[in-house]
């Protein structure tokens, strides 16, 4: 019996991705690739992670995943979820998390596993912010 | 109540006439208002209509133009994952639209979380006396 071979084409997190109902095209808005925050904790207001998906003839057309995500390897966040081909060969996967807080600097992974064994995974740090001192005082303005 | 009106009617025929391709259509078409209507329809409603404006002998740009408008309107239905029966030989560009529309379509599971920021640990320590320790430096136990 032959295994699945359902593979990743695409992974990643953004500040927002988009669907068309018209045209059904996908916009991404803000691809999150490393960024220093001015402090920790850092929150997401809004995240949202993109898988692509692609499937030979004889793979299922449902099966589960996992989705994970976790800063260095702390876990912060795990739903399970579906993906369903409805007859096609590619499907997308988009999860759109709402008010996240990541405790401390590190690097972010978001990971999608399904079922079937496939994974998406993307991965960007975040770096420890660095203390922004004030400048040096200068000599005293002359008074008059 | 998401009637197709005059105007719906009549943008639909001169999409239809302006068209010279069955992709400027399908274009067109999207974007008129009446695709606004006709995707709030059922796909009872949608059948009924296209089987209706098709049959008749009778055929001008605003029938075909709505024909084409409803097969437009059924076929974008895969992108919800809703497959409806519908005769798209009946119009010269259907079978090209609806292979197109096939082609093009990549179904997309959405699922949105709304993560629970973490409690914060918070330990509350009473003693109602003096912890009094043992010589092994545990405290004694009632």
């Amino acid at each position: 019996m032959r295994s699945a071979v359902i593979t990743s084409k695409l992974c990643l997190a953004a500040g927002l991705v988009i669907r068309d109902a018209d045209s059904n095209t996908l916009s991404i808005i803000s691809i999150l690739e490393g960024f220093m925050p001015a402090s920790v904790p850092v929150v997401f207001g809004q995240l949202s992670c993109l898988a692509l998906w692609i499937r030979e003839a004889n793979d299922p057309e449902r099966t589960d995943g996992t989705f994970n995500i976790r800063i260095d390897a702390e876990p912060l966040s795990v739903h399970r979820f579906n993906v369903d081909f409805q007859g096609h060969p590619q499907a997308r996967t988009v999860i759109n998390l709402a008010g996240m807080v990541v405790p401390h600097a590190g690097l972010l992974t978001v990971q999608m596993t399904l079922d079937t064994g496939a994974i998406a995974e993307y991965s960007f740090r975040i770096a420890q912010p660095v203390a922004i001192t004030a400048p040096a005082a200068g000599p005293e303005p002359p008074t008059q | 109540m998401n009637q197709l009106s005059i105007p719906d009617f009549r943008e639909c025929a001169m999409v239809l006439a302006l068209a010279n391709t069955p992709l400027s259509l399908l274009r067109g078409i999207i974007r008129a208002t009446a695709m606004q209507k006709l995707r709030q329809w059922d796909s009872v409603r949608l059948l009924r209509s296209y089987d209706y404006l098709t049959a008749r002998s009778e055929r001008n740009e605003y029938s075909i133009g709505s024909a084409y408008a409803i097969l437009v309107a059924s076929l974008l239905r895969l992108r919800e994952g809703e497959r409806i029966a519908i005769d798209a030989s009946r119009l010269l560009w259907g079978n090209t639209l609806r292979d197109h529309l096939e082609r093009s379509t990549i179904p997309t599971n959405r699922l949105d979380l709304h993560v629970p920021t973490k409690q914060p640990d918070i330990k509350v320590q009473t003693s109602s006396g003096p912890i009094i320790l043992g010589s092994d430096g545990r405290p004694f136990q009632r």
